[in-house]
């Protein structure tokens, strides 16, 4: 079958998951509007629902709470002047404005249409070019996917958190922790301290569960609701009159619209750099490219950029995680560990196992997009209402369900205990400021790194040159290293000139 | 000592925690992997070096970044910013990171429903008392939804989700009500 007769037919399938699609916009609007949960809390605090469901389903409904929280994000940002997630951050500046102006509904309005017309712009091109990106990935040996996952690593923890080091430490004790456990050639234990449930390896679940929702229903207890009081009593007073008046403005400002959307998935397709980056540089963009609108003060196309580039984030995010096997973000490391649980092999293998599976869920993005937009355009006044629910009922209710979502894959009790272990361990990582996307990600690509390391070193009977040896390899190292030395000679080039 | 070189030398601590709790871990993984052949052991002692590389870099920033403040008045303002201070959060997060671990241990002898009950009562009280939230009604309202909560969620995981939970007199007093 040709690549578009697959495309079309699964766009057909993707019809039939429409429920899902349904739901887990909901949801996704659900979490994204509580300040401090994302998609990726979200999504972990749900683990046994999603291991128990049919892989394609899952990866269906979680790639629609992906879309839904970007636009959930917005609404306390908008209200509140909370970012209700990190992509939300620019949509603060103008939205809060608008709604100190009282034009938080049409701010709510722009931030639904921005999202669902950035989140089909970008999704089209994504589900026409990944058969050719999967073709280049296919092109990729034991020896180039090792350097890949050492990219991916190390592009993370740069670009995630303030500093190189503690990104990188986390990225590389991530691949030692996801090492443990029999190695995959020679089958010696390696740092198991004597447990017998680490003879298989690291638990990623347990490990998942641990750094993003446990962490963060410590770091939670902070507060005593998500959202303070008086900022409520706006979210209350809001009504769906003065919505189509938003649609209208965003209609009105096309070119802004286009050149966030396509920002967002460039930004997306770079490992780590996630939503807020896409949507702080659309923001820059729209405010470089508009110089005579009023940005900070409430200006509608403020409100616009982020939005349309955080939801076109998750298109981009697609590309390395379904044809690599790196994850664009931080919601992609829990769909890619959850592809993994399910049996998926992750990579580039995964496209040309599953193919049928990858345009199945980018075809549901694009009607998830579609559904995003009419479920928030209505529903988006009462959802803020949410946030009122105080930390207090919040916090033992999630870590019960995250608890369980770590006990749910292998029945061990063990997997709770780790799980705890990694959330206090996540929690001080947090307060002082040490990157958690980074280890997560080590933890599930370590045994595929493990495992290609060895493969590679046995094909050249133990000659490490082989990771040197052909064009590709070099190709990859040489953007490795760009990437990582480029920023500095650019910023010294720069202070020469000045 | 003054109270802000006592801080400095905290932070410094809990700055350099990380670090060397990746270089011990990083350790006993190169004592595990020792006995590997060749070809099996250097992926580990790659990734063992940079862990160290990595830590080290961290540990002599941090030093070098107090040894440079020491000569001037103030003390960095970020470095203090980040120091661990045992305040009201942090005795929070610690009592219920304690109360989780004890929920964990009894439930194989409470059974999940009643461990899970009598857990998120404790949880919402010590939250409750931590921050200075008292009325009786409150109490009657956290223990109907730590019940209910307790109820949901074994209704939803045991028979939704088929995952297999510990037993206790709930689950068999419920089972038997269903046969």
């Amino acid at each position: 079958m040709t690549d578009i007769a697959l495309i079309g037919s699964t766009f057909l399938t993707a019809l039939h998951f429409s429920g899902y699609i349904i739901i887990g916009i909901i949801f996704g609007l659900f979490i994204g509007a509580v300040p401090g949960f994302s998609s990726s809390n979200g999504l972990v605090v749900i683990l046994p629902i999603l291991l128990n469901m049919e892989p394609t389903s899952a990866l269906v409904f979680m790639s629609a709470t992906y879309c839904g929280a970007e636009m959930g994000g917005s609404i306390p940002a908008i209200l509140m002047n909370v970012p209700g997630t990190p992509g939300a951050v620019a949509t603060c500046f103008d939205g809060y404005m608008m709604a100190k102006k009282g034009m938080g509904q049409q701010a709510l309005s722009i931030s639904a249409t921005a999202s669902g017309i950035g989140g089909i712009l970008t999704t089209i091109p994504v589900l026409l070019a990944l058969p050719i990106l999967a073709r280049i990935a296919l092109s990729f040996g034991t020896v180039q996917n090792f350097i890949i996952i050492v990219f991916g690593i190390t592009l993370l923890g740069k670009l995630i958190g303030g500093s190189f080091a503690k990104g990188l430490l986390m990225g590389f004790l991530g691949l030692l922790l996801g090492a443990t456990g029999f190695d995959p050639i020679y089958s010696t234990p390696l740092a198991t301290f004597g447990f017998k449930q680490l003879y298989d390896g690291m638990p990623p679940i347990a490990a998942l569960v641990g750094l993003f929702a446990v962490s963060e229903c410590l770091v939670m207890l902070e507060k005593e609701t998500v959202v303070d009081a008086d900022a409520l009593q706006k979210v209350i007073t809001q009504d769906l009159r003065a919505s189509w008046e938003g649609v209208m403005m965003t209609i009105r400002s096309w070119k802004t619209m286009i050149s966030s959307s396509f920002t967002g998935l460039i930004v997306g397709a770079i490992p780590g750099a996630g939503g807020a980056v896409s949507a702080l540089i659309a923001y820059n963009q729209a405010m470089a490219a508009n110089p005579g609108k009023k940005f900070g003060q409430g200006e509608p196309d403020g409100v616009l950029a982020p939005e349309a580039a955080n939801n076109a984030v998750i298109a981009g995010a697609i590309i390395p995680t379904f044809t690599l096997g790196i994850p664009g973000s931080g919601t992609m490391v829990v769909i890619l560990t959850v592809m993994q649980a399910q049996g998926f092999l992750i990579g580039p293998q995964f496209m040309t196992k599953n193919p049928e599976v990858a345009y199945t869920v980018v075809s549901s993005m694009l009607i998830g997009n579609l559904v995003l937009f009419v479920v928030s355009f209505f529903s988006s006044p009462y959802l803020a209402r949410l946030t009122i629910i105080p930390t207090r009922i919040l916090v033992p209710s999630i870590m019960v369900m995250s608890l369980m979502g770590a006990f749910a894959p292998r029945s061990y009790l063990f997997d709770i205990y780790l799980a705890l272990i990694f959330g206090v361990a996540g929690y001080i990582m947090k307060k002082f400021d040490y990157p958690t996307i980074p280890l997560i990600l080590g933890i599930v690509l370590g045994p595929y790194s493990h495992e290609y390391f060895l493969r590679a070193l046995k094909l050249s009977h133990g000659s490490i040159l082989i990771f040197f040896r052909d064009p590709l390899s070099l190709l990859l190292w040489g953007l490795l290293i760009l990437s990582l030395a480029g920023p500095v000679i650019y910023k010294r080039i720069k202070h020469t000139d000045a | 000592m003054t109270q802000e070189r006592k801080s400095e030398k905290k932070s410094l601590l809990a700055e350099c925690t990380i670090p060397c709790i990746a270089g011990l871990y990083s350790i006993y993984y190169f004592i595990t992997a020792r006995d590997l052949i060749w070809e099996a052991r250097i992926y580990s002692f790659l990734i063992i070096l940079f862990v160290w590389i990595f830590s080290l870099v961290i540990i002599l920033k941090n030093v070098w970044g107090a040894r440079a403040e020491k000569g001037k008045d103030a003390l960095p303002k970020m470095e203090r910013s980040k120091s661990l201070k045992i305040d009201k959060n942090i005795v929070l997060a610690i009592f219920i990171a304690a109360v989780s671990l004890l929920y964990l241990i009894s439930m194989p002898y409470l059974g999940f429903t009643l461990s899970t009950i009598v857990y998120v009562f404790i949880a919402i009280a010590i939250q409750n008392a931590l921050k200075g939230i008292e009325g009786r009604i409150r109490v009657v309202k956290s223990i109907v939804y730590s019940i209910l909560f307790g109820l949901a969620s074994y209704a939803m995981f045991a028979y939704l989700l088929q995952i297999e939970l510990a037993q206790g007199y709930i689950e068999r007093f419920i089972q038997g009500g269903l046969q």
